[in-house]
């Protein structure tokens, strides 16, 4: 069975694979490199490569007196953006930075404070049996559980976090056309280079030779989905010495409304956990549909066109396209849930569960639609 | 050992490709002879396990194929009539992985693989690549392929195709080799494939079962009505209307012909031993181009 999993990979080793692998690492290193390495005296990132010890200072919970001194810094124009002296830039672009941070700790205990004033008020109406009840006080457990956000620099992991999962959710697209190019030929291809016949009138032509192009399709999806968020982590953070990987996941802005108690790098890893799951599940589905068309190429389209769609549907429904996973961050980027029997169900472990549902059904599909081979092989 | 054929039937749609096939085979080589079209790719296919039947059994030792399953396929050695293979592979890649499919350990397969090329003459073509091969050497890999596990049942689609005179020999040399503890069914339409290696013939015509013997079985049944002659030319259309035309062959100022008839078809002839060549053109005498043929040869 190794053996035959191992040939299995080798087949699907084309060219073709190692060209959208190389432009998927080619093209993120470009984006980094164009768009969010610091250039001159422009970003937080910028100030600690000019002067760690000075902002290794202020990094950690805000302090609100501190935070209100700079408050005058909110008036002037973003610290960034500004023609003064790198000197004075330093200084700027840390006050206005950590004003803002304490800014964001009030209105994390605005948020708290309203809804546990709400919470009370259901109750006195008597409403603890209501959907929206439920819904609010899973909210306040979660966020009740989170650090306030703090003064960190984490603007490595910010790009990093918008280049994996904001909108298109670049890295989910790489993954997603990999899986699609590379994965189409898994059972077409046998009939494409017409050696279906023999391998259907060997001892493994049935469910062994489909147990080993499922795992071969499973391990090609695993190292898809390391090599390219683990070389996206290495080009954006390596540079910086990882700077930040400690700090609380809700520092960040696009991740201010989430409920997970994670720092950075836990929510990466988790990141890539779901990533993993979303991409295993969509390969399972990739190899049925290879089986069902024998035809690489509309294979190839249909799961492409799986990988695009999820990007115009919203998340209530896109949960059902197993591409969703791929571009994992937007399950950790805010409080949402489904309304299952009157409680609150996040999307998190919804779009998991159907994904690994969809898994499952599609890998139990497999040697069934490959059986139907016999009744017309090419 | 004992492989049995019982009422095989095939449509493809409305078409009914092979009618009520029944036949058994023992160890030795078969030969399954029929013009082009006439289901015995089917037929092999079926037996080979590729294609479901839509109607009848393959039975070994009297056990059903589909109940047998992977013990079935463990004793098969298939070669198809258009082998596939991956182009970006190696000759040995290929067949490593074929054995692999076949159950193999890799140290079995690469003793087999040396032995067997070898054998057909492509030890030294084995680290090229797939896509770089010629047809032959496309075909003597196809041979290896099947022969790697030892196959009780080795069922070749036509094997020959593509090989050069002297590789035929070698091959039928090897089959000959190889089949006295084996089952051998190859198909082919031309003859002399068979002629002198198999034990049996199988006629195959319009998917049905012509006929099954020896070759002197076969050509026994035309005793006394083959003849050689030679003639004028202008009597050429007489002697299509008494019988059929098998060979022409241009002989000075006349033509040699050899001709199946059941009387003498001019005062020139003298009867001749019929060959199997001859049946199968008594055969398939109304098959469109069967003329062609044998003008050609």
């Amino acid at each position: 069975m190794k053996h035959l999993i191992g040939f299995e990979l080798r087949k699907l080793l084309i060219l073709r694979v190692w060209i959208i692998l190389a432009a998927a690492i080619g093209f993120t290193a470009f984006w980094f490199i164009s768009t969010a390495y610091p250039k001159g005296m422009n970003s937080i990132l910028a100030v600690y490569k000019a002067e760690p010890e000075r902002v290794k200072q202020l990094i950690g919970p805000v302090d609100p007196q501190l935070a209100e001194k700079y408050a005058y810094r909110l008036d002037e124009e973003r610290a960034e953006d500004s023609d003064k002296p790198d000197e004075e830039k330093i200084t700027a672009i840390l006050e206005q930075h950590y004003t803002v941070t304490g800014y964001q700790a009030n209105l994390f205990k605005q948020e708290v404070l309203e809804a546990q004033q709400k919470i009370a008020r259901m109750e006195e109406r008597g409403e603890q049996n209501t959907f929206a009840y439920r819904d609010l006080s899973k909210w306040l457990t979660m966020w009740g559980s989170l650090e306030l956000p703090g003064f960190y620099v984490t603007e490595d992991w910010l790009h990093l976090f918008l280049y994996t999962s904001g909108f298109p959710g670049v890295c989910g697209v790489w993954i997603g056309l990999l899986l699609a190019f590379g994965l189409a030929p898994l059972f077409a291809g046998e009939t494409v280079s017409r050696m279906d016949a023999l391998i259907l009138s060997s001892p493994s032509g049935r469910l062994r030779i489909v147990a080993a192009k499922t795992a071969a399709a499973v391990l090609f999806a695993v190292c898809s989905v390391t090599l390219i968020f683990a070389s996206t982590l290495l080009i954006a953070c390596l540079p910086f010495g990882f700077i930040g990987w400690d700090a609380p996941l809700n520092d960040l802005y696009p991740t201010w409304a989430t409920p997970y108690h994670l720092n950075m790098l836990q929510a990466f890893i988790l990141q890539y956990g779901i990533a993993l799951i979303g991409a295993i599940s969509f390969a399972v589905v990739i190899g049925l549909l290879s089986a069902l068309l024998r035809s690489s190429i509309s294979t190839s389209l249909i799961a492409a066109g799986m990988v695009i769609a999820h990007l115009f549907l919203n998340d209530r429904w896109s949960v059902l396209l197993p591409t969703f996973l791929l571009n994992s961050g937007r399950l950790l980027q805010s409080y949402s849930t489904y309304n299952w029997f009157g409680y609150p169900v996040l999307y998190a472990p919804f779009a998991l569960a159907c994904t690994l549902i969809i898994g499952i059904l599609a890998a139990l599909l497999s040697p069934v639609t490959f059986s139907r081979w016999r009744r017309s092989p090419s | 050992m004992k492989l049995e054929l019982r009422s095989i039937q095939h449509r493809f749609g409305k078409k009914q490709v092979l009618r009520d096939i029944s036949f058994s085979l023992s160890p030795g080589v078969y030969g399954l002879l029929g013009p082009n079209g006439t289901g015995k790719t089917t037929l092999m296919r079926i037996m080979a396990d590729v294609l479901a039947p839509t109607g009848g059994q393959v039975l070994l030792d009297g056990q059903d194929k589909d109940k047998l399953g992977d013990t079935y396929r463990a004793v098969l050695g298939y070669l198809p009539q258009e082998l596939g293979m991956y182009n970006h592979f190696t000759g040995r890649a290929f067949l490593r992985y074929i054995a692999a499919l076949k159950g193999l350990t890799r140290s079995e397969a690469d003793e087999r693989i040396e032995q067997l090329a070898g054998i057909v003459n492509l030890a030294d073509e084995l680290d090229k690549k797939c896509g770089k091969y010629s047809g032959g050497m496309k075909r003597r890999l196809g041979i290896i392929q099947a022969l790697l596990n030892h196959p009780a049942v080795l069922i070749l689609d036509e094997p020959s195709v593509g090989l050069d005179p002297l590789e035929r020999v070698h091959f039928r040399k090897l089959i000959s080799e190889i089949s006295s503890d084996r089952i051998v069914l190859l198909s082919t339409h031309i003859v002399s494939d068979i002629d002198f290696i198999a034990r049996q013939v199988i006629l195959m015509g319009q998917g049905k079962l012509l006929r099954q013997g020896t070759p002197a079985e076969l050509a026994g049944e035309l005793a006394g009505e083959v003849w050689q002659a030679y003639i004028p030319a202008r009597l050429l259309p007489q002697l299509e209307e008494i019988g059929t035309v098998i060979n022409v062959q241009q002989q000075g100022e006349g033509l040699d012909v050899r001709v199946i008839a059941g009387r003498p078809p001019c005062e020139q002839a003298m009867p001749v031993t019929p060959s199997l060549e001859d049946v199968y053109m008594h055969h398939f005498k109304s098959t469109p181009g069967s003329r062609k043929v044998a003008l050609s040869r």
